[in-house]
């Protein structure tokens, strides 16, 4: 048996993906022969070492979305490439990991190409992009579990999924296989360190590797739906984490880490003493020091002493955080638990220990209304000291879309949500407060608009132009 | 060569049409007669071509049952292409709803994947690899 892994394009990162490495992991623990491959980067850096910006913009527009104006010999000579790249290492079995929908179409003609060349190959799909897209609910994994063009999905965690699935001849029970149904790891801890060793690390401008520190999140925030996914929070020790960084920096010398995790510190615990570990690691060698990036939460000074924020700028590069809305009750319905007072604490916490953030904002929640659409655009205005320090960029992420399985979902009727579409989550109006798609994008244009005036830097992602456009229709 | 299967649903009235399917390099392919309800229609063609699905055997004024009172047909003779698959992968159905043009032996040409009368159906095979077919064919 020969395993190979790979990502499937288009994820828009100059990292290296983290499920292939952290799969083969695991595989070569359970003595499955195993090759993990990031398709991804090199489909992207192979089109940019040969196209102009617009054909590879115009390439992404069509994995992203199914653009019908696209260049069919440019798309087939990706799929052929993928294809190429597996068959070069003649596995018996392909995994192939979806990290969001914008895969999904890349791999639906993978598998096509894939069952052409090598019908004996079998074929698994599995991650995050093989359920909904951002314009249809269809679930691509069933789709081509029915047609014959894969073998089995795997939703959830593949860690032990994947190896169990492979062992079945060897009398090994495999669960959550062609299922929605799929159970949580036990335990993160001590689980075998993802292996790098196979990707082509030239490649990225980002030199980072993913680590994951957990899995799930602690807070229930209303318009996310990750507790539908993992159901519990589940956290690494410090100890763990921090030995899987050593590891890693010993044995491929990068230095720059970015946690995978929806919230590096959900646990405080564990992440004030991974503080303490890399602040003193990295005054012992200032020359090699650790650095990472993460998503992380806000809390009040009383949770996060100014001494944690001294331990903290000893390693932290970025955090992305999720502030979401600027108007303090918006955010508290929302259920983040931090008012303005601790907003403003934290980042000037990150301005004194020189940690940069990346801010993410919703456009348009449910309670928001032309006041707090207004207080937004002025909040920018009085908060110039933060532009690049500790700001150095602001994120709209596209205006709010009600998903199934969120708290907005399952309250929408109490709320006066109506769903205009329940093929398009951004199609939603509330009557009573004027809330409609149109004053979403109106709202969404003058923010970015004052962001920008005020000499923010805002982060434009395609994904979000999608949503736009789509909203235009 | 391209794998083609189309999936077909047969009414029947007075029996069922006959299909028949040659191409342009003149190969006349052996296919299983039609039979009332799903059939399955598998050929292996050489591409680049041209195919030429002949459909016979309806008489309209005997075949086609209408209600007098409710004008509705209550009976018919007839051929629905409900699927089409390309090297084992089907397209999309609305796809297949808009890609074939019927021409009758009377009644001109009908674009419908419903196909109720005598005539012919060409479907074009332009590429002679699967996955461009596929591609090119993206609703």
């Amino acid at each position: 048996m020969r395993l190979l892994i790979t990502s499937i394009p288009w994820t828009d990162t100059e990292s290296p993906l983290l499920a292939p490495a952290l799969l083969k992991g695991m595989c070569q623990s359970r003595n499955i022969k195993t090759t993990a491959l990031d398709l991804n980067i090199e489909v992207l850096q192979l089109l940019k070492s040969k196209y102009d910006s617009k054909t590879v913009s115009s390439l992404q527009e069509f994995f992203y979305n199914g653009t019908k104006d696209f260049n069919r010999q440019k798309v087939k000579e990706v799929i052929d490439f993928c294809v190429s790249r597996i068959l070069s290492h003649s596995p018996t079995h392909v995994a192939m990991s979806l990290l969001t929908y914008t895969s999904k179409i890349a791999c639906e003609w993978i598998c096509f190409r894939l069952r052409q060349k090598a019908p004996d190959v079998k074929i698994i799909i599995g991650g995050a992009g093989i359920f909904n897209t951002l314009e249809s609910k269809q679930n691509i994994a069933e789709t081509l579990l029915a047609q014959g063009q894969i073998d089995y999905f795997i939703k959830g965690d593949g860690d032990l999924s994947l190896p169990d699935l492979l062992l079945q001849e060897k009398g090994i029970k495999a669960e959550g296989i062609n299922s929605t149904q799929w159970q949580q790891v036990p335990d993160l801890n001590n689980q075998p360190f993802p292996d790098y060793s196979d990707y082509k690390m030239e490649l990225y401008s980002n030199q980072s590797i993913g680590i994951v520190g957990s899995r799930g999140c602690v807070r229930r925030c209303t318009f996310c739906d990750i507790h539908e996914h993992w159901k519990k929070f589940q956290w690494r020790s410090a100890e763990d984490i921090f030995e899987e960084l050593l590891w890693h920096k010993e044995r491929t010398k990068i230095t720059k880490f970015k946690f995978q995790d929806s919230l590096i510190n959900g646990n405080q615990v564990e992440f004030r003493k991974l503080m303490k570990l890399l602040a003193d690691h990295n005054t012992l060698y200032p020359k090699k020091q650790i650095k990472w990036s993460s998503f992380f939460i806000f809390r009040p000074q009383s949770q996060m002493p100014e001494e944690d924020w001294a331990n903290i700028g000893k390693s932290a590069h970025h955090l992305t955080v999720g502030i979401e809305a600027i108007n303090q009750e918006v955010r508290f319905h929302m259920g983040k638990k931090f008012t303005n007072q601790d907003m403003h604490y934290c980042f000037d916490m990150c301005a004194k220990y020189k940690i940069a953030c990346q801010m993410l904002l919703i456009v348009g929640y449910v309670t928001d209304t032309e006041k707090t659409h207004i207080e937004t655009m002025e909040w920018f205005r009085n908060n110039k000291k933060y532009v690049n320090d500790p700001i150095t960029s602001v994120s709209f992420g596209g205006t709010l879309g009600i998903l199934p399985g969120t708290e907005l979902y399952r309250r929408k009727d109490e709320l006066g949500i109506v769903l205009k579409d329940e093929q398009f989550d951004h199609k939603w109006s509330i009557e009573a407060t004027s809330n409609t798609p149109a004053v979403r994008l109106k709202w969404v244009q003058e923010q970015t608009k004052s962001c920008i005036k005020a000499g923010f830097r805002v982060q434009s992602m395609i994904d979000n132009h999608l949503l736009m456009e789509q909203m235009m229709k | 060569m391209i794998k083609l299967k189309f999936i077909t649903e047969v009414g029947e009235s007075n029996g069922v049409m006959r299909l028949d399917i040659t191409d342009s390099h003149n190969q006349n392919y052996d296919i299983r007669p039609l039979e009332v309800g799903q059939n399955t229609t598998e050929i292996t063609v050489e591409a680049p071509n041209k195919l030429f699905l002949k459909l016979t055997g309806k008489n309209n004024r005997r075949d086609t049952v209408i209600d007098k009172n409710t004008g509705k047909i209550i009976k018919d003779k007839f051929v629905k292409v409900t699927g089409l698959e390309i090297d084992g992968k089907p397209l999309g159905s609305h796809r297949v709803a808009q890609m074939f043009t019927l021409k009758t032996e009377n009644n001109g040409e009908i674009n419908s994947a419903f196909w109720g009368f005598n005539g012919m159906v060409e479907l074009d095979i332009p590429y002679t690899d699967a996955l461009d077919m596929h591609l090119a064919n993206l609703v």
